[in-house]
């Protein structure tokens, strides 16, 4: 009787167990493709393949369907216990080896993107500097310490959290912070336009005159628009209930302790060590037509410290590498002469380049071989 | 068999490395922000502010009555009634704040005999209006009883217009009746209220001077409006404003233009308004959620503008197109930005009656050009 470990080997390693598994992946794509009408490309990448199970329905009959992250695990799994028990490594499978090597790579690559990569935007007005980028899709309460004139103290707090707990304490915040309501995709409008807004709580601040009214979350790729009723509590008691929205231009303005604070919700930023100075913006098009040739955006790049400074043009397939983001061509208002970068920052980058590289050098020594093997026979 | 547990082993270590992010509060130093650039004519009127405040012009509805200026008072109209009813509309302008918005209430409401409010109550009363001249912040005061002997009760209308560094008052005060009647020409008063350079200082070095443009105009031109029927203006005379012309479709019905259409058509049952305002007026982005939030639809965010607009060109005006569809009405509109100000082609109405027009509402696009 063979031990489990030896059974479970055998199972990862059959090759009906690939071919299960490809099988599987072309459902997968095809579901995924078909459920991209409904959810778009941002919820398909979520549902069906940055996932470990899918729950789907079509009409009313669910089903379960392993995600990506599944059936990738147990291709990556399949492939490596292949390798453990029924290939050699010799001189003539070397390629197979290489080859198989760079899928790996691959898969790895991929689940490391899933997992690692931040994509933000940044979005520039001709004349403009810039030294954060916003979030796609994330939002935060951002809790600023105005009071230094040279700079500002952000306490940020992510969305997740203002959904989720009732109170906020942090060591930076010289107060508590209870969410007296909160609405994940909702408008703000003055209080006398609104038709059907939720109870106003407001009792401080602009949100007097302001109303929400909460839509149900967008099911495609619009982005949520959040918005939040907070109260503010020191140790004297509550400080007012303020409105806050992402759609609010500004923050609110408050004083309390001697201190300056501003209050807001907001895109999710990340600041960086460097800036972004806009130039100028160019719009071609291909003469006598409205059809875009090529966006691109000049820009200058300067340090903190000031010890880089570069010019720098960025178009399609010519994008920015700096400090380990990438910044890529991605939207032009070039009416308004503002331009939108997308900011990509991929430690693991540099694993699918490596993966081909493998995958093609195994590829040429196998073919190789087999080729060197027929012209041989032919001479011969 | 050693080398194959041990790979088995480091690929599920591989899967476990990942684990899973939890959302954190972050705390960071950061820099001030920087207000977006400031585009070129924006940047003049600015400067402008500090050198001299800004001259305003208005409109006066019909049967006010033009009494020039005294003192503080940039604006001085009257306004009478039946049974000599009268009242007194006031234009000035004080530096800052003017002394608080509830210090100025609550001074008003003592002329009218009312008892102070405080901060919450003001909150209450506060009525706010977005006009072409900027927002403004409205009350409504009305005496509980009359007073100093008079017939009638006295009501108060006061709108205040907060800017840079002054802030301009419009108060129209007398006999409820009449007061409560001009409820419309007050409205229409305060939307034809415009700012323009004061000294020709202030001008781009080749414009010419602006003649016969004093400080403070007031045109006596009938205002239009639904209260006042056909008491507007022809069509052309305030065309003249515009810089752009257009054609409209034979099957489009004309409509007189109020202070600040510079076009009006009937479309069916549908209605198509072409304003113009200074600047970007607020953005893209705020202007397409308010014309969603008209039609009930959802807000957007600013990375979600290309997917809901189409861009239009036409020669050399570049439009962005929206099509929004609520549950019983729709809006199809169109922004451009043209030298200094950003033209808005609206057409609203019920769904069935703007999806009719569309071809036509985009064709109509097509014929905009400088005048």
């Amino acid at each position: 009787m063979r031990p489990l470990w030896k059974k479970l080997l055998h199972f990862f390693s059959s090759l009906r167990l690939t071919v299960v598994l490809l099988a599987l992946s072309i459902v997968l794509v095809f579901l995924a493709t078909l459920d991209q009408v409904d959810i778009g490309i941002y919820g398909v990448q979520e549902k069906w393949f940055r996932s470990f199970v899918v729950v789907h329905f079509i009409g009313k009959i669910g089903f379960l369907f392993p995600g990506g992250y599944t059936l990738g695990f147990f291709l990556l799994i399949n492939l490596v216990a292949a390798h453990a028990t029924r290939f050699k490594l010799t001189r003539k499978k070397l390629g197979l080896f290489l080859t198989h090597f760079g899928l790996i790579l691959l898969l790895l690559g991929e689940f490391f993107t899933g997992l690692w990569q931040e994509d933000f935007q940044m979005r520039i007005d001709e004349g403009q500097t810039k030294n954060y980028s916003e979030s796609f899709r994330h939002n935060e309460l951002a809790v600023i310490d105005a009071t230094n004139p040279e700079f500002d103290r952000v306490t940020a707090i992510p969305e997740e959290i203002v959904a989720t707990q009732r109170v906020i304490h942090h060591a930076s915040l010289p107060f508590r912070i209870e969410v007296r309501a909160y609405y994940p995709h909702a408008a703000m409008q003055f209080a006398e336009q609104a038709t059907s807004p939720a109870p106003s709580l407001a009792t401080a601040g602009f949100g007097r005159r302001f109303a929400v009214t909460p839509f149900p979350p967008p099911n495609s790729d619009l982005i949520n628009i959040p918005a939040a009723y907070i109260e503010l509590f020191g140790p004297e008691g509550s400080l007012g209930t303020y409105l806050v929205s992402a759609m609010a231009p500004q923050p609110e303005t408050f004083t309390y302790a001697g201190k300056t604070w501003q209050i807001g919700l907001r895109v999710q930023r990340e600041y960086k060590p460097f800036s972004l100075h806009l130039i100028e913006v160019t719009h071609d098009v291909y003469p006598g037509s409205d059809i875009p040739k090529n966006f691109a955006s000049l820009v200058r790049l300067r340090t903190a410290d000031g010890s880089e400074e570069q010019e720098f043009k960025i178009y399609m397939n010519n994008p920015l590498r700096f400090g380990g983001f990438t910044f890529y061509q991605y939207q032009m208002d070039s009416a308004n002469k503002s331009t939108v970068l997308q900011v990509v920052r991929n430690p693991s980058w540099q694993m699918p380049y490596v993966a081909c590289t493998l995958m093609a050098l195994g590829l040429f020594w196998q073919f190789g071989q087999s080729l060197r093997a027929f012209i041989r026979k032919r001479t011969a | 068999m050693r080398r194959s547990r041990l790979l088995l082993a480091a690929a599920i270590l591989a899967l476990g490395i990942a684990g899973c992010r939890k959302p954190e509060i972050t705390v960071y130093t950061a820099p001030k922000d920087t207000p977006s650039a400031v585009p070129a004519h924006a940047a003049v009127s600015t400067n402008a502010a500090h050198t001299a405040p800004p001259a305003i012009r208005w409109q006066l509805p019909a049967g006010w009555q033009d009494q020039g200026t005294t003192g503080s008072r940039l604006g001085n109209i009257l306004v009478t009634g039946p049974d000599n009813q009268r009242a007194e509309m006031t234009v000035t302008r004080f530096e800052g704040d003017g002394g608080g918005e509830l210090a100025n209430v609550n001074r008003w409401r003592n002329q009218l005999q009312l008892p102070p409010i405080d901060e919450d109550e003001l909150g209450q009363i506060l009525r706010h209006v977005d006009l072409p001249a900027g927002h403004v912040h409205q009350v409504d005061l009305v005496s509980d009883a009359p007073i100093s002997g008079g017939a009638h009760k006295t009501r108060t209308l006061v709108a205040w217009l907060p800017q840079q560094e002054v802030t301009w008052f419009f108060k129209l005060t007398g006999d409820d009746p009449l007061v409560d009647s001009q409820r419309d020409a007050f409205a229409a008063f305060l939307r034809s209220v415009e700012f323009f350079a004061s000294s020709a200082s202030s001008l781009p070095a080749d414009h010419p001077p602006i003649t016969g443009a004093p400080d403070v105009s007031t045109p006596p031109i009938q205002p239009s409006g639904n209260s006042m029927a056909g008491a507007a203006l022809p069509a052309g005379t305030v065309t003249e404003s515009s810089a752009l012309v257009w054609t409209a479709p034979s099957s489009w019905t004309a409509k007189p233009l109020g202070p600040v259409r510079k076009g009006s058509f009937a479309v069916g049952t549908a209605d198509l308004s072409i304003t113009a305002f200074p600047g970007a007026t607020g953005g893209l982005l705020a202007n397409i959620n308010r014309w969603r939030g008209e039609v009930q639809l959802a807000p957007i965010g600013e990375a979600d503008i290309a997917t809901n607009t189409q861009t239009i060109t036409h020669g050399a005006f570049t439009f962005t197109v929206v099509d929004l569809e609520g549950s019983s009405r729709r809006t199809l509109g169109a922004i451009l930005p043209y030298g200094a100000d950003t033209y808005f082609f609206k057409l609203t109405g019920e769904n069935a009656a703007v999806a009719a027009a569309k071809d036509e509402f985009l064709a109509f696009l097509a014929t905009v050009k400088t005048r």
